[in-house]
């Protein structure tokens, strides 16, 4: 009897875990590995001088059993212009051109209208954060947050605050990688809570020519 | 190093400056006729002017009879506060980056209120359909326009909101992106 219901442990621990092994087969990689792993990720993503890409960012609430859905068009410039613009449901742009950043919305639908906006700074920061992101800047971002690696069949990074006050903000951001390992596919920022934002980039061109006007601040 | 959280606390500051934080209570209400319907949720694209400066952020909004719940996002998705108010447990912050709850269970509160609950005795209806209210002694000046019909609600609901208070030259504009009549159930304000 004793002898039975040891084998059928073993055999319930054994089925689980070929069932695990073939259900999850990620990999976090150790520090030497994850070092020269970033080093070539890299210079995968710096290859691509420009970006452009449409986007669409979900805002899960997750109490609420709600989502909050934007879409819009993303374009980057190696090594200091971006333009984030939402074009539903409103119409907004951010453009950041070196040091420069302005804000815009569209009061009529269709001329953009400048904001003064008091935080530039902060905003530049944070399209910073988003171009280091996609150039693989990745020792910029190692000053803010811890860096885990994990590797399945696409590759995850996920980004951990070191500050306390910043983690009860924001817990973790997870980048998504295309499985070239060439461009940057996804992003969730997951808050302290339930809540959480994915943010997917598709139609990704990559080293296409951008107009100079994209990128224009008046 | 915070960015995010600068960004926060730098937009918390400007709408602090923006009015003196004062205590708000949950007012007894007459029960007036109101342009809204008693139970819903709303997304609204807010645009906020003061200083001759503008900060935007996507409001998220649950109300049920004299409950309600608002919460606030980023461009990027952070939530940059949640507040929450029932006439038994008040006005509660759930979460604040930054912002002080002062000015949440305040001036914040009480523009919520204003806005989007049944009208208190003694909000005067002025002609154009412009409303004016005076609350903590404040004067806001209010205008919806631009009325749409919704499925699920008898009345038609403002896609457009403008409330200023005109000695101070705080200005905000709400633009509605979502609106759904619906009982919210109890949890949600918990």
């Amino acid at each position: 009897m004793k002898k039975s219901l040891v084998l059928l442990i073993a055999f319930l621990f054994l089925i689980g875990g070929r069932a695990s092994a073939k259900g999850d087969p990620t990999q976090e990689l150790s520090p030497g590995p994850k070092k020269e792993f970033l080093i070539q990720l890299e210079k995968n993503l710096q290859a691509s001088r420009t970006i452009q890409a449409k986007f669409t960012q979900e805002k899960h609430l997750t109490l609420f059993n709600d989502t909050l859905v934007s879409r819009g068009l993303f374009a980057f410039a190696a090594p200091d212009r971006l333009r984030w613009e939402i074009t539903q449901p409103f119409h907004s742009l951010l453009v950041m051109n070196g040091r420069g950043v302005a804000k815009y919305d569209f009061p009529d639908g269709q001329n953009p209208h400048k904001l003064q906006f008091p935080a530039a700074d902060a905003l530049n920061a944070v399209l910073n954060q988003i171009v280091d992101i996609h150039q693989g800047k990745f020792e910029e971002e190692e000053k803010s947050y811890d860096i885990e690696i994990v590797k399945g069949e696409t590759v995850i990074m996920t980004l951990i605050p070191k500050d306390p006050k910043m983690k009860r903000i924001i817990s973790r951001i997870e980048v998504g990688f295309s499985k070239a390992l060439d461009s940057v596919v996804s992003v969730v920022i997951r808050e302290s809570g339930d809540n959480w934002t994915r943010i997917v980039f598709e139609d990704n061109q990559r080293n296409v020519q951008l107009p100079d006007s994209l990128f224009s601040i008046q | 190093m915070n960015r995010f959280w600068g960004l926060a606390l730098l937009l918390s500051l400007f709408v602090t400056a923006c009015a003196a934080p004062r205590m708000a209570g949950l007012s007894a209400r007459r029960g007036g006729p109101s342009l809204y319907p008693a139970n819903f949720r709303a997304q609204h694209h807010v645009t906020i002017t003061a200083g001759g400066r503008q900060v935007t952020f996507t409001g998220y909004l649950l109300v049920q009879q004299s409950t309600w719940r608002a919460l606030a996002f980023s461009e990027f998705g952070v939530s940059l506060f949640d507040v929450t108010a029932s006439p038994g447990k008040g006005i509660r912050v759930v979460k604040s980056i930054g912002m002080p709850s002062s000015y949440l269970t305040g001036p914040a509160a009480d523009i919520i209120e204003i806005l989007f609950l049944p009208p208190q005795a003694g909000d005067q209806v002025l002609p154009g359909g412009r409303l004016q209210v005076i609350r903590r002694g404040t004067v806001y000046d209010i205008t919806y326009s631009d009325y749409a019909a919704f499925p699920g609600s008898e009345q038609k609901i403002p896609k457009h909101i403008l409330l200023e208070n005109k000695k101070t030259g705080f200005r905000l504009q709400a633009d509605l992106l979502k609106f759904e009549p619906m009982d919210i159930p109890e949890k949600y304000f918990e």
